[in-house]
C-alpha cells in the first residue's frame, strides 16, 4: 500500500466506498430503471405544474370530453382533466408506494437482523409473527381494516399497507443473514473482539447491500400493487387523486366496456411502467450481489 | 403455525371494528342514514347489539364471538337484512372456489414444468434462444398485478374483439343442470381464470428455472448421465423431481397472495364470487358481512396450507425422516 500523510485505513475505506459506487453507475439495468423513474417523476411534476387545470375539482372544465388539443386526454364525466389527474396521481401513488415501502424495509431489516443474528428463542417468536404474517392474505385484512377505518388518510394509507408488506422480504433476509453468519469472515470478526452491534453493522450489512437494495425495489413494486388494487376497489385515501383511484372512477363509470380508452389506459400504463423499472432497478442490484447471475445470463 | 395465524385473524377481525368508539351498529346505520338509506331502526340496533352481547364487558364478547363462530354463525348482513352472513357467503363460495381452484392448480404445475424445461435447456451450457423469450415473457409477467392484466382482458377480448362475455358467472337464459349450463360457466371464467393464471405461471416458471439450474450441478445427475440413461428419463426421474418437490411448501405460503389477487380479479369481472360480494359490503358499509368474509378468507387459505404441509411428507419422504 502507499504511504500517505493522513490515516491511511480511513482514505482505503472511501475508495473501497468509492468503487462500490462505481459498480452500481457502471451497471446497465440500475441506471436504465432509475432513469426511467426519475424521468416518469419529473414529467409528472413539470406537466402537473404546467397544466392550468385542478385535479380535483369536479366541473372545473366541460364533462366527459374525447382527447384534444387543450385536453390531451380529455375528460372525465365529473368534469376533470384527465391528463393533470394522471400527473398528479403519477406522484402522489409513486410517493405513497415509497413511503409504504421505507416503512416496511425498516421493519424488515430490523426484525430480519436481530432474529437472524441473535437468534435463540427471539429469533423463533419473530419467525413465527412473519410467517404468519406471510400466511395470512393480507389483502383481506387491509379491506377490513381500510373500510373500518373509513376515512383513510395518505399517512395512514402508507401505513397500513408497510405493516402487511414487510413479512416476506424479511423472511428472505433472515434467510440470508443466517447463511452469511456461517461464513468465515464472520467468525474471524468475532474472534477479533467485535461486539454483535458491530459486526452487524460493520461486516454484515455492507455485504448485503446489494441485496437489500434489490428488496428494497421489490418491496415499493409490491406496496404500489397493493395500494393500486386497494384504491381501485375504492378503498383508498378519499378526496385526492392517484392512479388507482383514477381506475376506481374509470371502473364505477364502466370505462372498460365504454371504450372510454383515454380514461383507463395511461393510469394502467404508468403503473406497468413503474413495476418494469423498479423490476429493472432490483435485477441490477442482484447481478451486483449475485455475480455469478451475470454470467449465466 | 397455522392455528396461530388462524387465531391472530380471528383476534383482528373482532378488535378492529370495536376500536371505533360508539355502538358499531348504531353508527353503521346514521352513516346508512345520511347516504339516505333507511333500515329496521331502533328495533334493528336492539336486535343486533343483543345479538352480538355489545353491552356487555369486553371479554365476555369475545367468548360470545368465539361461541358464535364455532358455531358457524357469522351473523346478519345490513345491507341484505334478513339473509345471514354465512347464507350469503355459501352462495358465492363455490364461484370463488371453483375459479381459485382451477387456476392455481392449472398454473402450479403448468409454470413449474415450463420452468424445468427452461432451466433443463441450460445443461451443459446450452443456449436456446427460444428459452430466453419465454423466460423474458415469464418475468415479465410475474411483476403484473392480475387486475391490470385482467382489465387488458376485459378491454380487448369482450370489448374491442367481443369473443368473452363480460359480467357475470354463468348465462342467465341457461337452464341449471345442462351441458349448456357447465359450458357457460366455463365460458364466463376463461378471462378471469386466464388473467390469473397467467401471472402466476410465470412467476412459477421463475422458479422452478431457477431451482432446475442449480439441481443441473448435483452429482447424481452426473452419476445419471455416466450410467448411459437416456437424457428423457434422466430428466423426468432424477431433475424434474428434485426440482418439484422444494415448491409445493412455497405453494403454501403463495396461497394468500394469490387470494388477495383474485378478489380484486373478480371484481373487476364482476365475477359472482366472495371478491365481488365483499366488494358490495364494502360500498354498503355493511360491514358484518365484510368482517365475515375477511374470516372466511383467511380461514380457507390458512386450511389449504395447512393441508399443503400435511401432505408434503407423503411426497418428499426425506422430510418425514427427520
Amino acid at each position: 500500500m502507499m504511504r500517505s500523510s493522513g490515516l491511511p485505513w480511513k482514505r482505503e475505506r472511501l475508495t473501497a466506498r468509492l468503487k462500490g459506487l462505481r459498480v452500481v453507475v457502471e451497471n446497465r439495468k440500475i441506471m436504465a430503471g432509475l432513469c426511467m423513474l426519475v424521468g416518469l417523476i419529473l414529467t409528472a411534476e413539470i406537466g402537473y405544474r404546467l397544466l392550468p387545470y385542478d385535479p380535483k375539482k369536479m366541473g372545473d372544465v366541460p364533462l366527459g370530453l374525447p382527447p384534444s388539443w387543450e385536453h390531451p386526454l380529455g375528460t372525465d364525466p365529473m368534469g376533470r382533466d384527465l391528463l393533470t389527474q394522471l400527473f398528479y396521481g403519477t406522484t402522489l401513488s409513486i410517493s405513497i408506494g415509497f413511503t409504504a415501502g421505507m416503512i416496511a424495509f425498516i421493519i424488515a431489516v430490523l426484525i430480519a437482523l436481530i432474529g437472524g443474528y441473535y437468534g435463540g428463542t427471539l429469533d423463533s417468536i419473530l419467525n413465527v409473527v412473519t410467517e404468519v404474517f406471510i400466511t395470512i392474505p393480507s389483502l383481506a385484512i387491509l379491506i377490513l381494516v381500510a373500510a373500518v377505518v373509513g376515512r383513510v388518510t395518505i399517512p395512514l394509507m402508507s401505513l397500513i399497507l408497510a405493516v402487511f408488506s414487510w413479512a416476506w422480504p424479511c423472511k428472505v433476509m433472515r434467510a440470508q443473514i443466517l447463511s452469511l453468519k456461517e461464513r468465515g469472515f464472520i467468525k474471524l470478526a468475532k474472534l477479533s473482539g467485535y461486539r454483535g452491534i458491530e459486526i452487524v453493522i460493520r461486516e454484515i450489512m455492507p455485504n448485503m447491500l446489494p441485496f437489500l437494495g434489490a428488496y428494497f425495489a421489490i418491496v415499493v413494486s409490491w406496496a404500489m400493487i397493493a395500494e393500486a388494487g386497494l384504491e381501485l376497489i375504492g378503498l383508498g385515501p378519499q378526496y385526492t387523486i392517484t392512479l388507482g383511484i383514477m381506475l376506481n372512477w374509470a371502473m364505477v363509470h364502466a370505462a372498460f366496456t365504454r371504450g372510454l380508452v383515454n380514461w383507463w389506459i395511461p393510469p394502467v400504463i404508468v403503473l406497468i411502467y413503474v413495476f418494469l423499472s423498479l423490476f429493472i432497478v432490483s435485477m441490477g442490484l442482484d447481478e451486483i450481489g449475485n455475480p455469478r447471475l451475470k454470467v449465466k445470463g | 403455525m397455522y392455528a396461530l395465524a388462524l387465531s391472530m385473524a380471528i383476534t383482528i377481525n373482532f378488535v378492529v371494528p370495536r376500536l371505533i368508539p360508539g355502538n358499531p351498529v348504531q353508527t353503521k346505520l346514521m352513516q346508512l342514514y345520511r347516504l339516505g338509506i333507511r333500515l329496521g331502526g331502533e328495533e334493528f340496533v336492539e336486535k343486533y347489539s343483543r345479538l352480538f352481547s355489545l353491552d356487555q364487558p369486553m371479554h365476555i364478547q369475545f367468548i360470545n364471538y368465539i361461541t358464535m363462530l364455532s358455531q358457524g354463525n357469522l351473523g346478519f348482513s345490513i345491507s341484505f337484512f334478513p339473509a345471514t352472513v354465512q347464507g350469503l357467503i355459501i352462495t358465492r363460495l363455490p364461484w370463488t372456489l371453483g375459479l381459485l381452484g382451477a387456476a392455481v392448480v392449472v398454473s402450479f404445475l403448468g409454470g413449474l414444468l415450463l420452468g424445468a424445461f427452461m432451466g433443463w435447456t441450460k445443461r451443459e451450457g446450452k443456449r436456446s434462444r427460444l428459452t430466453s423469450i419465454v423466460f423474458g415473457a415469464s418475468l415479465f409477467l410475474s411483476q403484473m398485478p392480475y387486475y391490470l392484466l385482467g382489465m387488458m382482458f376485459v378491454y380487448l377480448l369482450t370489448y374491442l374483439l367481443p369473443l368473452f362475455p363480460y359480467g357475470g358467472g354463468v348465462d342467465i337464459t341457461v337452464s341449471p343442470g345442462t351441458i349448456d349450463y357447465v359450458v357457460s360457466i366455463l365460458y364466463h371464467a376463461t378471462l378471469p381464470a386466464l388473467s390469473i393464471v397467467l401471472v402466476s405461471l410465470g412467476a412459477w416458471a421463475v422458479e422452478a428455472r431457477g431451482l432446475m439450474v442449480s439441481v443441473l450441478g448435483e452429482d447424481y445427475l452426473f452419476l445419471a448421465k455416466a450410467k448411459g440413461l437416456r437424457e428423457r428419463y434422466v430428466f423426468r426421474q432424477y431433475a424434474l423431481k428434485n426440482t418439484l418437490l422444494p415448491t409445493i411448501t412455497d405453494l403454501a405460503l403463495s396461497l394468500g397472495a394469490v387470494t388477495s389477487g383474485s378478489i380484486i380479479t373478480e371484481i373487476v369481472f364482476t365475477y359472482p364470487g366472495i371478491g365481488s360480494l365483499l366488494f358490495n359490503a364494502v360500498q354498503s358499509l355493511d360491514y358484518p358481512l365484510i368482517q365475515g368474509i375477511t374470516l372466511i378468507i383467511i380461514f380457507g387459505v390458512t386450511t389449504s396450507a395447512l393441508l399443503i404441509d400435511l401432505i408434503y411428507p407423503f411426497l418428499d419422504p426425506r422430510v418425514g425422516e427427520k
